[in-house]
């Protein structure tokens, strides 16, 4: 015989982990090793039995399945009679998450277990990267119902997510079952989702199917037998081989599907109701509020959750600040989405505020004449942004420290855009004492700042500043995602300046897809458009690109937008560019209507004459003429 | 798990009460001693129901014969059953009296008695036994009235399983055991054909609970063997453990394996199939063969044939 020196042994096919988690699987390696050799096959049965009646001491539970599968091959012992199968032998692992070892190729199941927390977090071995992903798939099942829900805030929800498995792996397959555990936890582990797994992840607003459908199925009949609930997509048809192991099969090929089936079970009520945040509540939904708007820069998703804390309200034990910040966070949200009018309307209840509460401070003044100065930047009413900010700024040069220094880099920001765009003397001079600051202060945020200094070298026709200041950006070793944004529509405006071509492969690759900031690709295409020796057709394919990128961020029509009007000027190009008369007429109908005489708007002052020299056919040198007045371009 | 709960409790409970029997001394006086009217037994029956079996009394014309009545603690009873009295068995315990029925004395191995009931509970067994047969009712396994409750009637059922089952046995079984061995006297050390004890890698290192569990559960040999060398070539391994005892063969590539024939629950007389191992040195017979009142019945097809019996 030629045994080994050494049983095979139990550590040798798996660690602890593995086999609590996936039992049959380890027993089945080991079988493996013992029908090696007579020795170990000779008595296999009354091994595997062993094995077996410590596994259940352990509380570790099989499949009849399995069972019976060893059984007909001879390896079951007579200590383990089969019988009929019924609910109670089989696993109820909750929900499972299936994952392919890449190198060896196995593939195991992974048991989720979801707890209620204080913020959102995953065990490092888990493909939650960062855990929020699935804060914003349980989001997106949310917004997919189209409930009723304004006062309802499920952002409040936050969830630890612990790995029964302990293989590190990645990829988003396993998000849905991530948001399976979390469902289940919140709604009391139902029976329905005692042995649950999903086979679809999500794209956009679809679901797809995932990378290995039936190996991965296959693990999980191994682990368990039969499953209570599998979500896979429409067309699998490897799944569907599956469903006859399942008690249910929800058939899903969008988030809304999914959404439909999980409301049915009543499971997302739980998150919907609408009552004011606690303490707990409110710092979970602070974090998501500034991850969307300060780092993702959803900035519809950021105003639309904003609305929802402020109409559900919070407790007493909730802190002004965070309170106050929600309030900050809408004015801001209306403004970076385009919504000047609303903006102003709300920066200046701001102002009163600061100039009338008890427990106000200059800085608050600051900060509120900064956002009504920005707010009147996009209604183009640039006198009014410099008369609030020019004092400001003036008192700042004699008393800097009587406002922190961020809010100094606001005011004169803003003050600085605002002289570019007058044609001033001095435009610059804002933006060095900006620089001054945060050099010292906060180095992270220089590239915004280079790059309105660039801007404004590039629209007062100062080429080779504009290069140096470009250059610059592009060396930061930090520039955040959307100064890079910014800067490569620079470099394209540079370019057509210039009269070259110039484009940016990661910008060209962007998509308008929902949720994403779309302005910073809309200025970029558009410049690329107006390059010289672009054909009518890519220009116009470019221009209809940034209309499409300009409405991306504010469809809704309730109040007046800069973004809406930037689309308008798009279609106008378009139209000039490919000598389309029919949008010529249709287009310059509705940016007139856009620049109406209106209170509150500085457009019709600022635009009337270009406006009136554009003709009634389409004609690119009045349509470049017109674009060249835009103050953002 | 397919090995049910309920009969993984139901033989708990059959063991817990032979065990708490057993320690009563004034009950229990004298373990070797034939069976005798009020001895309490209790059999391997693969049937989900716990029953004790009374012994009631010798036939009149054939002393080789006794009556015995299942008992149980059911909480029903219905018209041919006997509740009998808290203060004589000192525990909820029901004679079926309208199961009884006849068994030859050996089916009644000392070993397998649990306990007995005093006379004056057994008193109360014949009275009920004799006025069933009063009523001619004795043996038919019908019930006087009709019990409707169908938890007993479900009941009734397994208890009448089991005395067909243990009847059948105690019919097609060999009267001669041939070489008893008890599984005491069985070797402990490995047979030579089956190799040398070999450690379990790393279990050691494991530093896992679990996994040490694991390595102990298939590291601990309670494994006893008895080898029987065959005139006709290669050696006949009986493997017998707490769950029952398998063959194996070690023998020349030209010589089959003997004929093996064990005794099933029912009594019925079934020849085991030989499995080749991977490396052809060994073959396993199937099935494995479990205890049946605690022994297992060889018939070794040798020249001439030979009967063992191994028992616990």
């Amino acid at each position: 015989m030629t045994a080994s020196i050494f049983a095979p042994s139990p550590t040798a096919v798996g660690d602890e982990r593995l086999w609590l988690t996936n039992p049959v699987y380890c027993i089945e390696r080991l079988i493996d090793q013992w029908v090696g050799t007579d020795l170990d096959w000779a008595t296999l049965p009354e091994k595997l039995s062993r094995l077996i009646d410590c596994l259940s001491l352990h509380e570790i539970r099989l499949p009849p399945e399995a069972m019976a599968k060893w059984a007909e091959r001879g390896f079951l012992g007579s200590g383990h009679r089969l019988e009929c199968a019924t609910e109670f032998d089989y696993p109820r692992p909750g929900v499972v998450g299936l994952v392919v070892d890449s190198v060896v190729g196995d593939v195991w199941v992974v048991p989720l277990r979801a707890e209620k927390s204080s913020e959102w977090s995953a065990d490092p071995t888990l493909p939650f990267s960062p855990p929020t992903v699935l804060q914003d798939l349980l989001v997106l099942l949310l917004t997919a119902l189209k409930l009723p829900n304004a006062g309802a805030v499920p952002e409040r929800f936050a969830f630890t997510i612990r790995d029964s498995l302990g293989r590190p792996c990645s990829g988003p397959s396993m998000n849905v079952a991530g948001v399976l555990a979390i469902i289940r936890e919140a709604n009391g582990n139902p029976p329905l989702l005692d042995g649950a797994c999903a086979v679809v992840q999500a794209d956009g607003d679809n679901l797809v199917q995932v990378a290995s459908v039936r190996p991965k199925l296959e693990a999980f009949v191994r682990e368990y037998g039969r499953g209570t609930l599998l979500v896979r997509h429409r067309q699998c048809a490897e799944a569907a081989a599956f469903d006859r192991s399942f008690d249910h099969c929800w058939v899903v090929s969008s988030v809304s599907d999914f959404a439909e089936r999980l409301e049915r079970q009543g499971f997302l009520r739980t998150f919907i109701k609408s009552i004011p945040l606690d303490l707990g509540d409110a710092d979970v939904v602070g974090a998501r509020l500034r991850r969307l708007k300060d780092s993702h820069h959803r900035y519809a998703e950021a105003l639309d959750l904003s609305s929802r804390i402020q109409a559900c309200g919070f407790r007493s034990n909730v802190p002004g600040e965070l309170r106050r910040e929600v309030r900050r966070s809408i004015t801001d949200l209306y403004r970076h989405l385009g919504y000047h009018e609303k903006a102003e309307q709300l920066a200046r209840e701001e102002v009163k505020r600061s100039l009338h509460l008890v427990a106000s401070s200059y800085d608050a003044q600051a900060l509120a004449d900064v956002s009504l100065a920005a707010a009147l930047f996009d209604s183009h009413r640039f006198e009014e942004t410099v008369g609030i900010l020019q004092p400001w700024y003036e008192r700042l040069a004699a008393e800097p420290l009587i406002v922190l220094p961020m809010t100094r880099v606001m005011v004169f920001n803003t003050l600085g855009r605002a002289r570019v765009t007058r044609g001033d003397t001095g435009w610059e001079e804002p933006f060095r004492r900006s620089l001054d600051i945060l050099l010292q202060w906060e180095p992270t945020d220089l590239p915004r700042t280079l790059c309105y200094l660039a801007h404004g070298f590039i629209r007062h026709g100062l080429p080779k500043d504009a290069e140096e200041v470009l250059r610059q950006i592009e060396e930061h070793p930090d520039i955040h995602e959307v100064s890079r944004w910014f800067l490569r529509f620079y470099q394209a405006e540079q370019a057509r300046r210039g009269g070259m071509q110039w484009i940016s492969e990661d910008m060209e690759n962007a998509s308008p897809d929902r949720g994403r900031v779309g302005h910073p690709f809309g200025f970029y295409f558009q410049a690329t458009a107006r390059q010289a020796g672009r054909a009518a057709d890519d220009a116009g394919r470019r221009f209809e690109l940034a209309s499409e990128f300009f409405l991306l961020e504010a469809p809704g029509t309730e109040y007046l937008n800069i973004q809406h009007f930037l689309a308008d000027c798009m279609r106008l190009a378009s139209a000039a560019w490919r000598n389309d008369r029919d949008l010529w007429d249709e287009s310059r109908a509705a940016i007139a209507g856009r620049i109406k005489p209106a209170a509150g708007s500085g457009l019709v002052t600022y635009y009337s004459e270009r406006f009136n020299a554009l003709g009634s056919t389409p004609n690119r040198e009045a349509t470049e003429a017109f674009l060249t007045r835009v103050p953002f371009f | 798990m397919a090995t049910s709960d309920r009969m993984d409790r139901l033989r708990h409970a059959v063991k817990e009460a032979a065990e708490a029997l057993a320690q009563e001394p004034a009950i229990v006086n004298d373990r070797a001693k034939p069976a005798t009217a009020g001895d309490l037994y209790v059999f391997t029956l693969a049937v989900d129901a716990a029953l004790e079996w009374l012994v009631v009394r010798e036939h009149p014309d054939d002393p080789d014969l006794l009556l015995v009545v299942p008992a149980d603690d059911f909480p029903l009873a219905g018209t041919s059953d006997v509740a009998l009295p808290h203060e004589l068995v000192g525990r909820p315990l029901t004679a079926r009296c309208g199961d009884a029925f006849w068994l030859p004395r050996r089916a009644y191995p000392s070993r397998l008695r649990v306990g007995a009931l005093p006379q004056e509970a057994l008193r109360l067994v014949r009275r009920k036994l004799d006025d069933l047969s009063h009523r001619q009712t004795l043996g038919s396994g019908e019930h006087v009235q009709p019990n409707i409750d169908p938890e007993y009637e479900s009941w009734i059922g397994l208890v009448r399983q089991s005395r067909e089952l243990l009847q059948r046995r105690a019919d097609r079984m060999p009267i001669d055991l041939g070489q008893v061995i008890p599984f005491a006297q069985l070797a402990s050390a490995l047979p030579q054909a089956l190799g040398s004890v070999r450690p379990y890698a790393l279990a050691a290192e494991s530093g896992s609970p679990l996994l040490a569990t694991l390595s102990e559960a298939l590291g601990a040999d309670d494994a006893r063997y008895h080898e029987i060398l065959l005139n006709e070539g290669g050696k006949l391994i009986l493997l017998a453990d707490e769950n029952g005892v398998r063959g194996v063969w070690s023998g020349p590539a030209n010589s089959p394996p003997p004929r093996l024939v064990a005794f099933g629950q029912a009594g019925e007389p079934s020849e085991v199939t030989w499995h080749q191992g991977p490396e052809g040195h060994l073959h396993r017979a199937e099935p494995h063969l479990t205890w049946v009142d605690g022994q297992v019945i060889f018939e070794i097809g040798t020249d001439p044939s030979q009967t063992l019996t191994i028992q616990r």
